[in-house]
């Protein structure tokens, strides 16, 4: 696709081109406006909201915003009157660094089995374990 | 001699949900109230009326007949590029422009045109033409194309012969402009393949050619002095700082 990339002459006003000829550009009223609340608006701190009055809004919350923040900005959002918000995905956090989890140790289906009549509650977890282990010993295990 | 310019309607847009038709259609209404205001004597557009596939693609068709008529009556002959959103990729090398082009030859309409007499009030360009605007301004066409009429713009443009009494030539495309910073319709709005305007190519046969063309939402002066009238409304967020509008050029 187009790699030659290069800003186009902005368009101020009357322009007059070779030979002599006259362009105007004319600019239609009222046009919608598409206007962007980000990350950093101080909206999300409680602030006031940008003039958004008939606009298409599209909201980008902050990496930490709750649920019910955003609900809130957008029901602020909403009572001003825009034409639609666009809810995007939070803003991209900080990267937290994990320190490495030992990996959990593997146990055998015995050991899980024997966790959990040891656990189980008003049995007698010795005559429990003899009825399951004899049946781990039919299936093998 | 005045042309008012306009482009890139996309009546079929709709952003975060909201269809844009009626605000696109109130922008054109504006484009009519000027062109009459102005006293034009040509009204251009440099295409994508919307895509063929859209649900919303007979009621755009609908309104650009209703347009170019009431043009008609106010006595102001229009012609109608056809853009890479507007082409259909069927073989039949028609476009979103078809309609138009078939109520044109329906009903053929004139409107006078000084002491040349009278002009064909409507006409659509889904192929390259040349042909003449009167008072010796001869008229360039570079439309898209499906891929079934592919034409090489360069060589177009290099064999083109105008009339001996041509005195200015107006080029008018919808094709990819070098050297211009692609906006939404190299992304959310790209359709189609890149074809590039031969600007290199008209400035040799024709320096002082009036060279415009559509496909980009912004308006700007592009390199080259190509003009570019952009879109009457603001698609994307991309374009949220766009100043949408039409274009008048007065061709001496």
């Amino acid at each position: 696709m187009a790699t030659r990339k290069k800003k186009a002459t902005e368009v101020t006003g009357k322009v007059v081109m070779r030979p002599l000829s006259l362009v105007r550009w004319v600019q239609h009223p009222n046009p919608l406006r598409l206007l962007t609340l980000d990350e950093s608006h101080g909206a999300w701190g409680g602030g006031p909201l940008p003039d958004a009055h008939g606009a298409i809004l599209r909201v980008i919350p902050p990496a930490d915003a709750t649920d019910e923040s955003i609900g809130a900005v957008l029901d602020r959002c909403r009572a001003l009157g825009v034409a639609t918000t666009k809810l995007m995905p939070r803003a991209a956090g900080d990267v937290a660094v994990v320190a490495e989890v030992a990996r959990a140790q593997r146990r055998t289906h015995r050991e899980v089995v024997d966790a959990l009549v040891q656990g189980a509650e008003g049995v007698d977890h010795d005559a429990l374990a003899l009825v399951v282990g004899a049946i781990m010993d039919e299936e093998g295990l | 001699m005045k042309i008012l310019v306009t482009s890139d309607w996309h009546l079929d847009a709709v952003t975060s949900g909201v269809a844009r038709f009626d605000e696109v259609a109130r922008a054109v209404e504006h484009c009519i109230e000027t062109a009459q205001q102005e006293r034009v004597d040509y009204w251009f557009f440099l295409g994508d009326l919307c895509d063929p596939d859209a649900q919303r693609a007979p009621r755009c068709a609908a309104f650009a007949i209703q347009t170019a008529w009431r043009l008609a009556q106010l006595g102001i002959p229009s012609r109608w590029l056809a853009g890479n959103h507007d082409v259909i990729e069927d073989g039949s090398g028609s476009s979103t422009l078809a309609p138009l082009v078939a109520a044109a030859e329906a009903m053929p309409l004139r409107v006078p045109m000084g002491s040349t007499g009278v002009l064909e009030a409507v006409r659509v360009f889904e192929r390259p033409e040349v042909v003449r605007l009167g008072s010796g301004v001869s008229l360039i066409a570079l439309p898209f194309v499906p891929r079934c009429a592919a034409y090489d713009p360069a060589e177009f443009v290099r064999s083109v012969h105008l009339d001996p009494d041509s005195r200015a030539v107006v080029v008018a495309g919808h094709l990819n402009v070098a050297g211009i910073t692609p906006g939404s319709e190299a992304d959310e709005f790209a359709r189609g393949r890149d074809v590039w305007l031969p600007i290199d190519a008209i400035r040799e046969r024709w320096p002082d050619a009036i060279v415009m063309n559509g496909h980009y939402h912004g308006a700007s002066v592009a390199p080259g002095d190509v003009l570019i009238p952009g879109s009457p409304a603001r698609f994307t967020h991309g374009e949220a700082g766009n100043s949408p509008g039409c274009m008048i050029v007065e061709v001496p």
